[in-house]
């Protein structure tokens, strides 16, 4: 074909168009088989490391901040029985950096199995607390922290070193000892037992409610449910439940408004951000959360300080950050579409 | 060229690792195992036949002036339905290749094979083309996964000999280069000698 | 301080070409004259920090919102071969002698897997647009560094008594394999 302007032209668009196409139905082929395989692959992690269990234990999960690290706890259901727990945790010790295990218990805190998530220590030293059966995993397998010096023998502790790789080994114990703390403050301290809604409430209030009114809201084809929770016969605040559409997916939170209408708190129910950035925003003291509680909402400016906005970003997430802000804006949206249904009668 | 002496050129005569010394940034990163060395070739395979099917198809339809670019976007199309097919039904392998998946879009193995073959032959030779050549890829990728493999892990195909480890430096970078170019020597003497 | 260590690993621990495979061709191909090196190395910088603050910007701007990720690979290297262009004739009409000399490594540019693989690696690491920026420019500095010291062992390798059998490319690889192993000492600083 002549190298004309019009051919040129029309030849790059026709490819390109029945390449756009083409990769839309593989995509929309692959999409499903894709999301499985990577659900799968964290129930197989799981069920690895962790009693048998019949629930899902992903959807069941509450991560805790340990030295500004996101440790995440799994729990493992056998009917109504607790089976076990999986804690993801990590370390920044390691010889080549961080390193991420996951570390199944019994219910009682007895470790039944350690698998490495990832890792980059060194092949052929650190690389071996990956192998079955090394010292690192014997030291710890069947017996329960509580009654072990969480420390290699070196330092006086009970866990066996892997020859020649003593960093490696006690970055390893450094996460076993933080998924336990992880595991202590879930499964030996309180947490959420009957409705994980109504907790949720109470936290982002402040306050435990003694009855509230729902009601949902509209906007756009978005829908957002306001919870207006009294106390006794005064109102205590508003809770907007808003599952947003932003960044990688979905963000779904409970922003609690004063009843002036100040921010009180904010809890992310459910996300579906990168495990380690998102579980950021988990963090009730994350940065983002911090610079906008007990600020008027009616006031914020709704991007990050360098912007000349009132929020914090979260450092080393700021995409996530972003995302987060912008879901709760979206709440204080349905909050404030809520309010002026309310003044105008 | 008879069909059998397009097909088996890519295997000796012109590899494209030892001979032609294409593609080598995937021959030295992705050969760390026999088995991840191969997955590698074939998955370059399927782009390279494909690709040279495709671009043959439309040679005739594509202005000279802007083959490059569209040659491009026909390679890229087809890494990335690659990349989603393997994504969605060999995730082991796709996570293990990693980045050097989308990679194959640079691959100068299959912009030089539509260039130099295919945007001059018919469908049928330009296929054979691409399997002789991915077939040697393939080969020589699996041939030096297999020695770092057996050097530095002891074992081949995940198959364990030896008790322990290996000279670990094979698995390492600079193991990838020494080894390549000791298989390269013995390639060279071997292919001289056939002569 | 954060950028710091970023800096350090791209251009010595993680160094794009002895420690992660990319960017092979040119330094093997290119390699063999200092100054060509160095011309080559500069060429890369530029279309390399320039490619990624485009591919960021596509990325986050483009492709998440309409959730088009999947398109990833073909707009990165559209994006790159266009950068290569305009590079080319931007450099024709303000240095033609630098132009002359780079000659046919220019376009090779555009398949440099170097290029395509940063800016594929810094939306895998999730770094931000100045992380991005500063990450994509050390890795070229790195990539200019692994290259010019590469062409200084091959000036000196040249003038040296090769077995004939290893002569040109094996000998290469061996001392190419050498360096790397150098620059595995580099992996204790971060």
């Amino acid at each position: 074909m002549k190298s004309t302007l019009l051919n040129m032209v029309l030849v790059l668009l026709g490819i390109t168009l029945v390449s756009a196409t083409t990769l839309g139905l593989v995509y929309g082929v692959t999409k499903e088989p894709i999301d499985l395989s990577k659900g799968a692959k964290t129930t197989n992690a799981l069920s690895q490391v962790m009693p048998p269990f019949d629930n899902d234990p992903s959807t069941d999960t509450v991560t805790c901040i340990i030295d500004d690290m996101p440790i995440k706890v799994y729990k493992g259901m056998s009917g109504e029985t607790v089976s076990g727990y999986a804690v993801e945790t990590m370390t920044k010790n390691g010889f080549s950096g961080e390193f991420r295990l996951m570390v199944g218990m019994k219910p009682d805190g007895e470790i039944f199995n350690i698998e490495v998530l990832q890792h980059n220590e060194t092949p052929g030293l650190g690389s071996k607390m990956a192998d079955p059966d090394n010292v690192l995993l014997l030291s710890f397998q069947g017996k329960n922290p509580k009654n072990l010096k969480m420390s290699v023998r070196k330092d006086g502790g009970d866990i066996d070193v892997i020859t020649a790789s003593t960093i490696s080994s006690r970055a390893y114990v450094d996460a076993v000892e933080r998924a336990y703390k992880a595991f202590e403050s879930v499964a030996l301290g309180s947490e959420p037992e009957e409705d994980e809604d109504v907790d949720y409430l109470a936290a982002v209030l402040n306050a435990s409610p003694t009855s509230i009114v729902e009601e949902n809201i509209t906007i756009d084809a978005n829908e957002a449910k306001v919870i207006k929770a009294m106390g006794d016969s005064t109102v205590l605040g508003y809770v907007v439940d808003v599952a947003s559409k932003v960044g990688k997916g979905v963000i779904r939170l409970m922003v609690g408004f004063t009843p002036d209408g100040y921010i009180s708190n904010v809890a992310v129910i459910e996300h579906n951000e990168d495990p380690r950035y998102g579980a950021l925003i988990e963090n009730p003291d994350n940065a983002t959360l911090s610079s906008l509680k007990g600020t008027k909402a009616r006031d914020i400016k709704w991007s990050f300080k360098p912007d000349g906005g009132t929020a914090d970003a979260i450092s080393g997430a700021t995409r996530t950050s972003r995302s987060y802000l912008q879901s709760i804006q979206n709440a204080f949206m349905f909050y404030q579409a809520y309010i002026d249904s309310k003044t105008e009668k | 060229m008879s069909k059998l002496q397009i097909l088996t050129k890519g295997i000796f005569k012109e590899n494209p690792s030892f001979v032609l010394m294409l593609g080598m940034c995937p021959t030295l990163g992705t050969t760390t195992s026999a088995i991840n060395g191969m997955g590698m070739g074939i998955a370059t395979m399927f782009v390279l036949v494909m690709s040279n099917i495709v671009i043959s198809l439309v040679k005739n339809l594509v202005p000279g002036k802007i083959r490059i670019p569209a040659y491009i976007v026909i390679i890229a199309t087809l890494v990335t339905v690659l990349q989603l097919l393997m994504e969605a039904y060999v995730p082991a392998l796709y996570e293990t290749l990693g980045v050097f998946i989308p990679l194959i879009v640079v691959n100068c193995i299959i912009l030089g094979r539509a260039e130099a073959f295919a945007s001059k032959n018919n469908v049928v030779d330009s296929a054979l083309d691409g399997l002789g050549i991915g077939l040697g890829f393939t080969m020589a990728l699996t041939l030096l996964g297999a020695v770092r493999e057996m050097l530095g892990a002891g074992s081949i195909f995940g198959f364990k000999f030896v008790a322990g480890d290996g000279i670990l430096l094979f698995v390492l970078a600079p193991g990838a280069f020494i080894a390549l170019g000791y298989l390269l020597v013995i390639f060279n003497k071997l292919t001289s000698k056939l002569r | 301080m954060e950028y710091f260590i970023i800096i350090i690993a791209a251009i010595f621990v993680n160094n794009i070409v002895l420690a992660q495979f990319l960017g092979i061709c040119p330094f093997l191909g290119v390699s063999n004259k200092v100054s060509t090196s160095l011309g080559m190395g500069a060429a890369v910088t530029f279309v390399m920090a320039l490619a990624s603050l485009a591919a960021y910007l596509l990325q986050y701007e483009v492709l998440v919102p309409l959730k088009i990720e999947y398109m990833q690979t073909i707009v990165f290297i559209l994006v790159i071969a266009t950068l290569v262009q305009m590079v080319e004739i931007i450099l024709k009409k303000v240095s033609p002698a630098l132009y002359q000399a780079l000659g046919v490594f220019l376009p090779l540019i555009t398949t440099n897997c170097a290029v395509l693989g940063v800016a594929i690696l810094l939306v895998q690491k999730e770094y931000n647009l100045g992380q991005s920026v500063v990450f994509s420019t050390a890795t070229a500095i790195g990539f200019t560094l692994a290259l010019v010291l590469f062409a200084g062992i091959r000036e000196r390798l040249d003038m040296e008594d090769v077995p004939k059998s290893m002569k040109g490319v094996p000998i290469a690889l061996v001392s190419a394999g050498i360096l790397a192993m150098a620059f595995m000492g580099f992996s204790g600083l971060v």
